[in-house]
């Protein structure tokens, strides 16, 4: 079974090279290519000695290998979450080192943060509980989920399907419908407990930081851990935590979904979008990469959490909560703000689905602008907007000449952003009893811009070890002895230092592309 | 005597502007007189005879007399040739339809077309849509618009610097006034004297529907109707993926880590890193 697309392979083979090395690169290789594999069959396939096989796992989450580009965004919107460098450097030190390990248990976490900051273990662990709880508490940590957790069933782009009898017991349709029912339960029951925290510290996380649904936990936890005494200790030296992608992806989507409402409508409609969002992704189940639109929040909580977001970022505006209600209002008359009335009176919607679908249309509009003459971005919308035109009705209504028009259309059907169909009035179909006709097929548009990000994103990580190969001797004598360089060298080194510089950032600005193209 | 039955039909004639019919004629001057007067008349062409378009039955028209000089010295094929081109008006017509219509052979209808076209009574022109087709059309017509293209053809040839002029008005136009609708823009377009064709509306709306695809502006509907501004969503000049050369790069489906075509020797990167 193909499990991802040529170019998602390459960029997760690239990656998981650079970060893990050759071996973990030839396990991943396999993985990404055949889909889910039993032990013996990784060890086969990649060809290792079975010694080196026991330690990697048996699936490749290919998004999660992605999101290795996403590391220094991910770090800067918990910056910036969690207040200035100051205050912020020990939330970002932990995912910092929850990134960068994948999954480690609460002890480990301290001891490698006391690591990176050079402080005592003991001072740092005092420190640093607040602030763990406050990750866990806003999704940013989840618990590890149990190995043996059946993967989750891609979201369905399909219409839904006609309510169907009951399948037969013992028919293939019956059992995946319990293995569906499996899945469901253990993902429920994985649910139930993915950002609880351990009683010992729920216990320990002062009252500022705790989220009022779990005060009540607190308390019982309390109670628990004197009636058993340090009995509970163990349990949370066991749990294993992890960097909750997912939610990082979400937050990442909001902003932005809140920077393209503020470069369209300005400063104060986007700072009330963002308050907004950030009181959805607070509710339960508020915050999904695959729901379309956010969960209802009124206008006086949008401009109360407007308020408290400005502590962090006093650069937000400052807006009272009638202006905030105006400004809601305003936006949800404009169709394509993205911005709704909810169910309920004075309460609203952000629709993230719609804005990111008109940022990826967007992009590729850009692209199609970039890559064909000028009136190809003309023909592209139009075509989107009127569906389905033959050759010479795109030439009357772009008012270009048919030859041009012609040319054109060809052109941009061998790029892949528009497609032909025919559509014969006669059975032989015959070319000259044919009708032709040009349309945008959108879905498969986003799917090749999508690869094409990721094959850029490989070829910027390929071209740089390409140039550190090259240079590769001279670096080695930078390394060895930096006096010893004749000036020669030192361009060589200059010239490094510029084009891994120009190729790194370039790579970091392709991500909220990658982000945007390759949500689910 | 023949006389004055002549100027009796012509006068019936000119009672009957749409065509004198034949059943009117009998009731006033019996088949047996008006035979020789007649003849007389078509062959001096001071009368002419048609089809009614409703029941085909004929009809009677008196030639005005600068027609009728016009027309003197042409032959019964050269008549019937003139009429069919002119009954196409200034739409024209083909010089195969004529010989269909008409049953004569090419190398005749040629001759007459030659004839026809010297005395300036005809006069041929190329349609934009078959450039090779010449359509004949009686001379003192003004070809129809379908013909020429409209106003946005010079010489049979599409006027592109024109519709670009035309756009950077309009869109200069709106973006000044803020928002304006389509008989706004129509008239400050037409006030301006851009175009020596007249420009509809309809044409106008052309123009702004271009203006809508290039992302410069935007349509909405307000009380007046469907008003236009500058687009709210404009499209980026640049973005991440096209500011690297993989973003623009024409061969980037053939391009590989092993193959002829690969980032560890492609000479857009080069240049791009080298800049």
């Amino acid at each position: 079974m193909v499990h991802c697309s040529p170019q998602r392979r390459r960029l997760c083979a690239i990656l998981i090279k650079e970060f893990f090395g050759e071996t973990v690169e030839r396990v991943c290789n396999v993985l990404t290519l055949r889909g889910q594999q039993t032990l013996p069959e990784v060890v086969r396939a990649s060809k290792l000695p079975p010694a080196a096989a026991p330690y990697f796992l048996y699936h490749a989450d290919t998004g999660a290998i992605i999101s290795i580009l996403r590391r220094p965004r991910i770090l800067q919107h918990v910056q910036r979450e969690f207040g200035g460098p100051g205050d912020s450097d020990l939330v970002v030190k932990i995912i910092e080192v929850l990134l960068a390990h994948g999954r480690l248990r609460l002890d480990q976490v301290v001891a490698a943060v006391a690591a990176r900051l050079g402080r005592p273990e003991g001072e740092v662990r005092g420190d640093m509980h607040a602030r763990f709880v406050s990750l866990i508490n806003s999704r940013y940590i989840e618990r590890v989920p149990p190995a043996d957790m059946p993967l989750r069933k891609p979201a369905a782009h399909t219409k839904t399907q006609e309510r169907k009898a009951a399948p037969k017991a013992g028919s293939q349709e019956k059992a995946l419908q319990e293995a569906e029912a499996v899945r469901q339960l253990s993902w429920d029951s994985y649910s139930a407990e993915r950002f609880s925290l351990p009683p010992d510290l729920l216990a320990a996380a002062p009252e500022a930081t705790r989220d009022p649904r779990v005060a009540k936990q607190a308390g019982r936890a309390k109670r628990k851990r004197e009636d058993a005494g340090n009995g509970s200790q163990g349990a949370t030296a066991q749990v294993l935590w992890r960097v909750n992608l997912e939610e990082c992806n979400c937050r990442l989507r909001d902003e932005s979904c809140v920077e393209h409402v503020t470069e369209i409508y300005g400063r104060e409609p986007g700072a009330v979008v963002a308050a907004l969002l950030r009181c959805a992704a607070r509710q339960p189940g508020g915050s999904r990469l695959d729901s379309g639109a956010s969960a209802a929040v009124s206008a006086s909580a949008s401009a109360a959490a407007l308020m408290q977001m400005r502590r962090s970022r006093p650069e937000l505006p400052s807006l009272t909560a009638a202006a905030v209600s105006r400004l809601l209002s305003e936006l949800a008359k404009d169709e394509k703000s993205g911005v709704a009335p909810g169910a309920a009176l004075e309460a609203f919607t952000v629709d993230t689905g719609a804005i990111c679908w008109a940022m990826r249309q967007k992009h590729i509009e850009a692209l199609v602008r970039e890559r064909f003459p000028p009136i190809g971005m003309r023909v592209f919308r139009l075509l989107r907007v009127k569906k389905q035109l033959e050759q010479k009705q795109v030439a009357d209504y772009a008012m270009v000449p048919v030859r041009d028009a012609r040319e054109l259309l060809y052109r941009m059907l061998r790029g892949g952003f528009l497609t032909l169909q025919d559509v014969p009035r006669t059975a032989d179909h015959a070319a000259s009893r044919t009708f032709y006709t040009w349309r945008v097929d959108e879905a498969a548009v986003v799917r090749r811009v999508g690869e094409e990000l990721l094959q850029a994103a490989s070829n910027l990580r390929a071209r740089l070890h390409h140039e550190l190969d090259e240079s590769d001797e001279v670096l080695k004598r930078v390394e060895a002895d930096n006096s010893a360089l004749q000036p020669r060298d030192k361009a060589v080194v200059d010239r490094v230092y510029r084009v891994s510089a120009l190729l790194d950032t370039r790579v970091i600005a392709l991500d909220p592309l990658i982000a945007l193209f390759h949500q689910n | 005597m023949g006389s004055s039955i002549e100027e009796s039909i012509l006068a019936l004639c000119r009672q009957h502007p749409e065509g004198l019919p034949e059943a009117v004629l009998g009731q006033h001057i019996p088949a047996s007189q008006r035979t020789t007067a007649m003849n007389n008349l078509l062959a001096k062409h001071r009368l002419k005879i048609l089809q009614h378009p409703k029941d085909n039955s004929l009809v009677y028209q008196e030639v005005i007399q600068e027609d009728a000089a016009k027309l003197k010295g042409l032959s019964a094929e050269d008549l019937l040739v003139y009429q069919y081109i002119s009954q196409a008006g200034n739409n024209g017509i083909w010089t195969k339809d004529l010989k269909n219509k008409t049953n004569l052979q090419q190398p005749q209808i040629t001759k007459i077309l030659k004839n026809l076209d010297q005395r300036s009574l005809v006069k041929s022109v190329k349609g934009v849509i078959n450039p090779s087709r010449k359509v004949y059309m009686l001379f003192e017509l003004e070809p129809a618009r379908e013909l020429t293209g409209g106003a946005w053809y010079t010489n049979q040839d599409f006027d592109a610097e024109f519709i670009q002029v035309l756009q950077q008005a309009c869109q200069k136009y709106i973006d000044n006034e803020g928002v304006a609708t389509l008989e706004e823009v129509a008239d400050f377009v037409r006030t301006r004297g851009f175009s020596r064709v007249e420009l509809r509306d309809e044409d106008v709306l052309c123009i702004l529907r271009t203006l809508e695809f290039d992302g410069l502006v935007e349509s909405f509907v307000s009380d007046d109707g469907e008003v236009y501004r500058p687009a709210k969503h404009r499209v980026p000049k640049n973005s991440p993926l096209t500011s690297i050369p993989c973003g623009v790069c024409p061969v980037i489906n053939e391009c590989t880590e092993e193959g002829v075509i690969s980032p560890s020797t492609c000479t857009y990167y080069q240049a791009w890193l080298e800049f």
